[in-house]
Parts: C-alpha cells; structure tokens; sequence
C-alpha cells in the first residue's frame, strides 16, 4: 500500500500565459487531515480542480490513490468524495432527493441516505428543499454528498468559507470527527490559517502556484514558534538595562519602564526575572510573545523575512 | 468495469429525479395542450368559418394547429425545453459536481440529451392525444361540423410523429447551445431568428438545407397530404442531428470546468 494518497510531481499548470501552478510537489499522507494553505488566488482551487480530473494535465504528474490520474479518472473518482466551494445543491429539491440523485449516479445503496444523513446531522432535515437550509447547513448536505461512495479520500475546498462562527465549529467538527472515527484522509484547502491550524495534522502552504512550506504542523510549531520575545516593566529600567546588558542579553527596545528582549529558549524568562530581582530591581510584568501561525503565514505569502526563523 | 448502459440507465435515472418540481415537465406536457385548447374554442365558436369544405373537419383542425406549431410555437417551445432542463445545472452550478462523479463524461452528455428528447417526444403524445380529445369533444358539441367522420386522423397522428423527427436537429442544436452557454436569451433569440428566416426564406429553392425549416416542410408535405414517411426532411434531420449532437459532445467533452 502506498502511503501517500496524493502525489503530485512538478505539476505545472497555466492558463494562457499566466502560469498558476509551478512545480508544485503535495505529498499527502494517507490517514491525515492535510491543510491545504494559501492566500485567495494561490492556485488552491485550480490544484483541486486538477486532482478531480476537471482540468486536463500531462500523464504522470499527478497520482491519487497510487493511480495516474490521465489514465485512472473514473478508478480515482469511485474512491474520492469532493466538496468544491459551494456545494452543487437543487435548490427545488428536498435534501434527501439532492442525495438520493448522486446515490443513483454513483449506484450507491440506499441505506447509504440515512447513514450520510446521521453523519452530518442532517437527518431531521432531510425532508425539506434545500432552497430553506442555512448555509452551514448546506455545507454539511454538500461533505453528505461528497461521502456518498464511503470514500477513502475526501477533497474539501474551503467548505467554511461564508459560514458563522457556529456553523464553522459543526463543519469543524464534522471534519475531525470523519478523520477520527471513519478513518478518512482529508484534504482541506483554505486561506483561513485559524481553521486548518484547529483541524489539520499535516500542512502545506502555497502561494503563486507554489510550495512555501510542507510537513507537519507539529514540526511547524517545534522549529517555529519559540518564545522569541519578552517584554518586561520594572521598577528602575535603567539599572534593568544596565545588568541585562552587562549579561549579554539582547536588547530589542527599551521605552520607559518598558523593555524586549531576545530570548533564546523559554527559561531565559526564568534566569532574566531571577537576575533582576537578585540585583534588587522590581518587576511588574513580564510576558513571552510567541509568533503566531498568522503572522507566520502573513510574512511567509508577502515574502517578508520570517522573524522566528531567524532567532 | 461498469458497462455504458449501467453508467447510462443511472445517469437518466437521476436526472429524470431533477426534473421533479420544475416548470421544464410540465411545461412539455402544458403547452401542446394549451395550444389545442386554443383552436378547439375556436372550432367551438366559430367552425363554420374554420372547416374547410375541401379538407374536412379533422384535416382542417389539423392544418390550423400545425400551421402554427411548426412556423411559430415549437422553434420556441424547444429553445425552452432546453435551455430550462441545462438551466437546472447552471442554475446550481452543478457541472464540477456532475463531472467529478465517477462517471465516463458521454454519460452526462447523452443522458441529458436522452430527457430533453424524452420531453419532447413526450409532449408529442400529448398532442395527439389532445387533438384526439378536442375533436371528439368538438363532435359533440358541434354535431355540424362533421367531426364524427374520423377520416384524416391518422395523418393527423402521422404527421405529428414526423415533426418531432423533423425537429430532432434543432432540439441538437438547441441541446448544445444552452449547455455550452447558460444564457436564456441566446437559445431564445436563436429560436426567434430562426423563426423569421424560416418564414421569410421559406420559398427559397435551398431551404432543405436549412435545419430549421424542417418541421415546416412537414407541414407542407402535410398540406400535400403525401402519405411517405421517411420523407426528404426527415431523414436530413435525423442524420444532420446525430451529427450535432456528437460534434456537440466533442464540444462540450473538452471544455474546462472551472
């Protein structure tokens, strides 16, 4: 069995002159909630268009589920459910007639309707046209949808884009829960990092059309996001900054009674609180500042040094 | 692997469900109807100006609602049909969906051909029956026309079969423009072109080769009362159709979907 479920290789891709992928390598790990990162008009939706055999690619770029796609699209598809941006949902029809016309698309069971339909929680609705759902809710009938076949893979693009804070938790949580409990492999694309950072094991950042990071987000929290800064308030900031100097300690800023330091690891907290008060300076506060993923992300996309990086 | 007819039969199967709720069904079966209804309250009211003494009660019925579906009311009836049953998917954005299902891309395509074709052949039979229905009520109402003499029916039944063989090539026309574009005026403003051209070229010495001119030279061919078939126009359409409807798939199969 292969590992990775998704493989693209040097995937380039344009339209006309404008290119929009550029060697782009995913390495999707079977098993995993892999978010797919990048700013709006990175080339997320044009990736999951190629992976769904929606846009024609060159043979041997792209294997999903092990299979070369160009040759493989209907063996791939049998085993992949999708969610591209808004769901496809016939608005005049109920819910369970939208699923029940993919079912006989995809020649699914029947009793497949009430199962999808207790996984998303949609069971109670069913019955009612789909012109009445909220939006979470149609977000929720669209991953029904896309889980029809009971695929091993499912390709979700920015399925909370638009919805309310309470609408993002249940699609949230509907998404830990498939990867969980029914052992699916997720791909979930989004330009919100807040929402792949709570969702996503394995990570990857794109912007124009190429790789900026790949791995996990456990690795991208280890090698990133130290406490880089600390900020302090004292009773008397000239001798503070007399000693923290005199100790060889970086000074960032220093304004009023307030200073940043550089800090290398997080007990030099510990050693630089100890030090101050030994040497009878007061102090009223103190706070580490870690960089947060946003930020990260931020700089990353707009090709500003990326400042933890460095410390 | 699955065979064509699986993925087939499937396809149909559920876009026939899609159809459910929609104005396209019952517009296929509304609209003959609605234009029998019309002529027999004429007949109702004013036969005797109606019938024409040389044709007969029924042929003359029948030249009156023919005249006008085919010069008029079927360019626009299948420019409907059409681009309502594709504005289904436009209107949910439903092509990604459809064409990233585990399904050959000629299944979509021809499924989707199979209902428009099935609405149209089916308001055919609701047209016969009404015309049916009309003149035997007319028989009732108006013993003095001559209605219970059922001679000319079935030529009446003939021809109507022959114009939805005359009309297969412009429901392929029709079928490909309102796929390829979700636009509603384009199928309607080329409905309404046709309509003008085919009436004003309609003796011009070419006009078989002018697909949508077909219906009409059946209605001709009715007027004649020629009793073939297979006549020129139908198997122009038939063969000019096919032909359409497989350049449109070709068409449409290489599309990006974005």
């Amino acid at each position: 069995m292969k590992q990775n479920i998704i493989e693209t290789h040097g995937l380039n891709y344009h339209f006309g002159k404008r290119q929009i992928l550029q060697n782009l390598e995913l390495r999707v790990p079977r098993g995993s909630v892999y978010g797919f990162l990048g700013p709006n008009g990175a080339g997320k939706s044009t990736t999951i268009r190629i992976l769904l055999g929606l846009l024609p690619v060159p043979e041997g770029k792209v294997l999903v589920h092990g299979l070369e796609l160009k040759n493989n699209r209907l063996d791939i598809l049998r085993q992949t459910g999708a969610l591209i941006e808004m769901p496809t949902l016939y608005r005049h029809l109920s819910g369970y007639d939208n699923l029940e016309m993919t079912r006989r698309m995809i020649g699914a069971p029947k009793k497949r309707l009430q199962e999808v339909l207790e996984i998303t929680g949609l069971t109670a609705d069913a019955g009612r046209k789909t012109k009445e759902y909220s939006l979470g809710m149609s977000q929720r009938l669209g991953i029904a949808l896309a889980l029809l076949p009971d695929p091993e893979l499912l390709i979700l693009d920015e399925p909370t884009n638009g919805l309310d804070p309470s609408g993002i938790r249940e699609v949230r949580n509907l998404i830990s829960s498939l990867n969980k409990d029914f052992g699916k492999t997720i791909f979930l694309s989004s330009h919100l990092l807040s929402e792949i950072e709570k969702t996503a094991t394995e990570l990857a950042i794109i912007d124009k059309g190429a790789t900026l990071y790949q791995g996990s987000l456990k690795d991208l929290y280890a090698h990133t996001f130290q406490p880089a800064i600390l900020q302090l308030r004292t009773s008397n900031a000239a001798i503070a900054v007399q000693i923290l100097t005199d100790h060889q300690y970086q000074l960032l800023d220093s304004e009023h009674d307030k200073l940043v330091v550089r800090l290398a690891g997080r007990e030099q907290a510990a050693s630089i609180n100890r030090l101050l008060v030994e040497n009878g300076v007061d102090v009223y506060h103190l706070s580490t500042e870690t960089q947060h993923l946003e930020d990260f992300f931020l700089r990353m996309t707009t090709k500003e040094p990326v400042m933890a990086l460095s410390a | 692997m699955k065979s064509t007819t699986t993925y087939l039969t499937r396809s149909l199967s559920a876009e026939t469900l899609k159809l459910k709720n929609t104005f396209a069904l019952w517009m296929a079966i509304l609209a003959p109807c609605a234009l029998i209804s019309m002529f027999f309250l004429a007949f109702w009211s004013k036969g005797e100006h109606l019938v024409m003494k040389s044709l007969g009660p029924w042929t003359s019925f029948g030249f009156r609602t023919f005249a006008l579906y085919t010069q008029l009311l079927m360019p626009i009836f299948i420019a409907l049909l059409t681009s309502m049953t594709n504005g289904i998917e436009h209107k949910a954005n439903g092509w990604k969906h459809l064409y990233a299902l585990p399904l050959p891309k000629s299944t979509v395509y021809f499924s989707k051909a199979a209902l428009v074709l099935g609405l149209v052949a089916c308001s055919t039979l609701v047209f016969m029956l009404a015309i049916l229905s009309a003149g035997t009520v007319l028989r009732w109402l108006r013993p003095d026309l001559g209605f219970q003499n059922y001679e000319g029916i079935s030529m009446i039944l003939i021809t109507s079969v022959k114009i939805f063989l005359a009309s297969f090539v412009i429901v392929a026309i029709q079928f490909w423009l309102s796929m390829r574009w979700s636009s509603f005026a384009l199928s309607m403003g080329v409905a309404i072109v046709a309509i003008i051209t085919t009436v004003v070229a309609s003796r011009w010495e070419h006009i078989h080769y002018y697909p949508f001119a077909y219906p009409l030279m059946t209605f001709n061919g009715y007027m004649k009362q020629s009793g073939q078939f297979f006549t020129e126009e139908i198997w122009r359409s038939l063969a000019v159709g096919t032909a359409v409807f497989i350049l449109g798939y070709m068409d449409i199969s290489r599309k990006k979907i974005l």
